[in-house]
């Protein structure tokens, strides 16, 4: 099985064996990452752009570590929205950077569909790092991995996944991947922050948290964006800590091994309480470790550096 | 000039018919129609075979950008842009900048449209000073001066006692209030429908809620006040069954359809990956709505196909989707869409479907509509059913090249233009 395609846009439309070979990709990569000497040569004498119009330290981060492990330059650009109303169109500034001789883009953007239009007029390969409301393919590739390495599977496994279904790009990969590779998922939030037709993605829709997490394997807790209450979108963050957060007495109704999951940064005591954030079942830490391992193996395929291999005597 | 057209299919729109015939024009007036005509000294004789001839095309929804967004276009490109796409007569919508709010701007529309001398243009004014929707234009100076109707189109006008007034006062001079229906409240931000596709693209979307319950709230108002409405673009199956209520009621109301709402659908957004031609307002709707707009189409429900002409720069579209700008470039498409859909595709006729983009449309606006008759002046337009064409923006005479249209096989393109007399387009030339 090879790594077809240009660019990585989002995880719908991706086969089955294409998100297992990323993550058996991964496990070879996690390996480098337990090294003492964390650099192989793969990616030396590419060049990796970040480009940043949302700030993320923690996505932006895992990338450049991931290219630089890989040894792979890097060159990272933030852009602020004030300077987008300013002045220079998205096209003419990745044109730009194009023509600076990059061989990714790694893009974040607010708008959805953003990297499908960088991708469709760049040569070079583009990674969505997170598109509006859209999809954030990383994440859920190392949400599948971090799994796969605590359960030692990734199929029929119960998911319930919580909070605002509506904005979040992590919730539609997440249902994407989990899908493609046969799994049952609730999702559960209040009524206004579950998008229409999201049953059509073959998801079960709850408002009630404890049927929701009921036999669960894995609770996949979404941030909660604290403006959405200023849209009136649900009355106040007590009321939702109440009826949708995650405390050690509702994680009682799901599995006993149930692993809990959160893309951070986490809200503490709104969708989710300290102990649990904190508790043998949360595996937090070890996403954001996996990752640097994903997003090397995502580089690695994309960028079709030499055999992983040669990386072993180096 | 002296011009003979043998064996076209005439179309009267005005009593949905037509007939196979000769017409014979001379010096910009239809001397003779009949068959086998015997013209002596002709300039030049058309073989009608497989071509329609229509009288008085007019296309009652269109935005010109002059003044103000005259790099999108303006009256000169707009006009042309018209003509090649076989109208005789255009509506231009008042949401320039500034926008056509007092009697000088309607001047200015009248005394260019006399300069250009391609195609009557004929200026909607706005319903609020300002296209504020807080107080009311002056209706009366405006109409004096030649405004065929009032719309304060791109925006909804959200005070309801506002309406009321606009419907009652425009009584007076028994114009249309042309309404672009929209809660803007249900619809902030939003740039699809609201429902599966924009969920599944992360998009903003735009609930059919927002249009028909303005619809409904106008129809009220017109029955309360018994002022003209006309209701531009629908495009949910709830308009369409509220306008049915109400022309059952005798409630003074019309309304319009876009080529691209009957054409496509909100999954062509995701089918084109956020190609931002496909974002338009009201936003392309699903499946269902389709249907029934073509149901409403057939039945009367709705009176006017309309190409809502939206030229926009290619800066405004090719960037984010959420923050493109709304609408396409319709002038020019509009006939053979209609054309391949609506007769080849559907199998409606043809008098019935023209009648909707000459008839109507000309009698919701008060404005000129010439039939072919023997005697009068020739203003109408050669199609030729046969003529197949790959859509190719660059190829508009229009400034706006944004259409979702583009690379589209199209069949019954407008080959002949004649307005007032005048042959103004042929064969893909302007002839000044
Ligand atoms: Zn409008």
């Amino acid at each position: 099985m090879l790594w077809k395609h240009k660019d990585l846009l989002g995880i719908e439309g991706l086969k089955k064996e294409e998100i297992e070979l990323v993550i058996e990709t991964a496990i070879s990569m996690k390996e480098i990452l337990k090294r003492t000497i964390k650099k192989v040569p793969t990616l030396r004498g590419k060049t990796i752009c970040t480009l940043f119009y949302e700030p993320s330290t923690r996505t932006r981060s895992s990338f450049e570590l991931a290219a630089k492990y890989l040894s792979a330059d890097t060159m990272s650009i933030s852009v602020s929205v004030s300077s987008v109303q300013k002045g220079e169109s998205l096209l003419d500034t990745v044109k730009t950077l194009e023509a600076m001789g990059i061989d990714a883009l790694i893009v974040r953007h607010s708008s959805s569909g953003v990297p499908y239009l960088l991708a469709n007029n760049l040569k070079c390969s583009v990674i969505n790092a997170g598109d509006g409301m859209h999809e954030h393919p990383t994440q859920a590739l190392l949400d599948v991995y971090t799994v796969f390495e605590k359960k030692k599977r990734i199929d029929n496994l119960k998911i319930a996944i919580i909070g605002d279904i509506m904005h979040s790009r992590v919730a539609r990969s997440n249902i994407y991947a989990w899908r493609i590779l046969g799994n049952s998922i609730n999702v559960c939030g209040p009524s206004t922050l579950i998008p229409p037709g999201i049953e059509d993605l073959g998801v079960k829709i709850s408002y009630n948290l404890d049927d929701a997490i009921e036999d669960a394997d894995i609770i996949y807790i979404l941030r909660l964006q604290l403006e959405r209450q200023k849209k009136g979108l649900f009355p106040s963050l007590r009321e939702y800590h109440l009826l949708f957060g995650i405390t050690p007495e509702r994680l009682k109704k799901a599995k006993s091994d149930v692993l809990v999951m959160h893309p951070g940064p986490m809200n503490r005591g709104v969708e989710i309480s300290s102990e649990v954030a904190d508790s043998i079942h949360s595996v937090i830490n070890e996403q954001v470790t996996n990752g640097v391992a994903v997003r090397m193996a995502l580089l690695y395929l994309l960028l079709g550096g030499g055999k992983i291999d040669e990386t072993s005597h180096s | 000039m002296k011009l003979l057209i043998r064996n076209a299919l005439l179309i009267y729109p005005e009593r949905e018919f037509q007939e196979k015939r000769d017409i014979y024009i001379e010096n910009g007036i239809i001397k003779e129609i009949g068959d086998n005509l015997h013209i002596n000294n002709i300039d030049e004789v058309i073989d009608g075979e497989g071509k329609i001839i229509v009288p008085s095309m007019t296309d009652m929804h269109t935005h010109l950008r002059e003044p103000g967004f005259e790099w999108k276009e303006d009256l000169l490109s707009g006009s042309m842009s018209a003509v090649a796409g076989g109208f005789t007569s255009i509506a231009c919508m008042p949401n320039t900048s500034p926008p056509l709010d007092q009697r000088s701007f309607i001047e200015y529309i009248y005394k260019r449209t006399k300069e250009i001398n391609l195609v009557n243009i004929y200026p909607i004014g706005t319903i609020t000073k300002g296209r504020e929707g807080k107080e009311l234009s002056e209706m009366g100076d405006m109409y004096l001066a030649g405004a065929k109707g009032f719309s304060d189109d791109g925006s909804c006008v959200m005070n309801s006692e506002i309406l009321r007034c606009a419907l009652e006062y425009s009584k007076i001079f028994n114009v249309p209030i042309i309404e672009h229906c929209e809660d803007i409240n249900l619809t902030l931000e939003g740039s699809i429908n609201w429902g599966k596709t924009a969920t599944l693209l992360g998009l903003k979307g735009m609930p059919w809620t927002a249009e028909a319950s303005i619809v409904a709230r106008d129809i009220f108002l017109a029955q309360l006040t018994q002022g003209k409405l006309h209701i531009a673009h629908v495009s949910c199956w709830q308009s369409i069954e509220m306008i049915r209520w109400a022309k059952k009621y005798g409630i003074k109301v019309s309304c319009e359809v876009t080529p691209h709402h009957l054409i496509l659908t909100e999954d062509y957004v995701k089918e084109t990956n956020y190609d931002a031609n496909t974002k338009v307002n009201p936003p392309l709707r699903t499946k269902e709505d389709q249907e029934s707009l073509w149901k409403a189409l057939e039945e009367d429900i709705i009176d006017v196909i309309v190409s809502d002409h939206a030229p926009h720069h290619q800066d405004d579209k090719l960037k984010e989707y959420d923050l493109a700008e709304f609408g396409i470039s319709g002038l020019e498409t509009l006939v053979p869409l209609v054309i391949t859909y609506g007769y080849f595709h559907r199998k409606l006729s043809l008098p019935k479907l023209l009648k909707k983009i000459s008839y109507n449309p000309s009698k919701i606006l008060n404005i000129p509509y010439i039939p072919l008759e023997k005697g009068n002046i020739a203003n109408l337009t050669i199609i030729d059913l046969k003529k197949e064409k790959i859509v190719n923006p660059l190829e508009f005479f229009s400034k706006g090249k944004n259409t979702p249209f583009k690379g589209w096989n199209l069949k019954g393109w407008p080959i002949l233009t004649i307005v007032n007399g005048k042959i103004v387009f042929r064969e893909g030339k302007i002839l000044k």
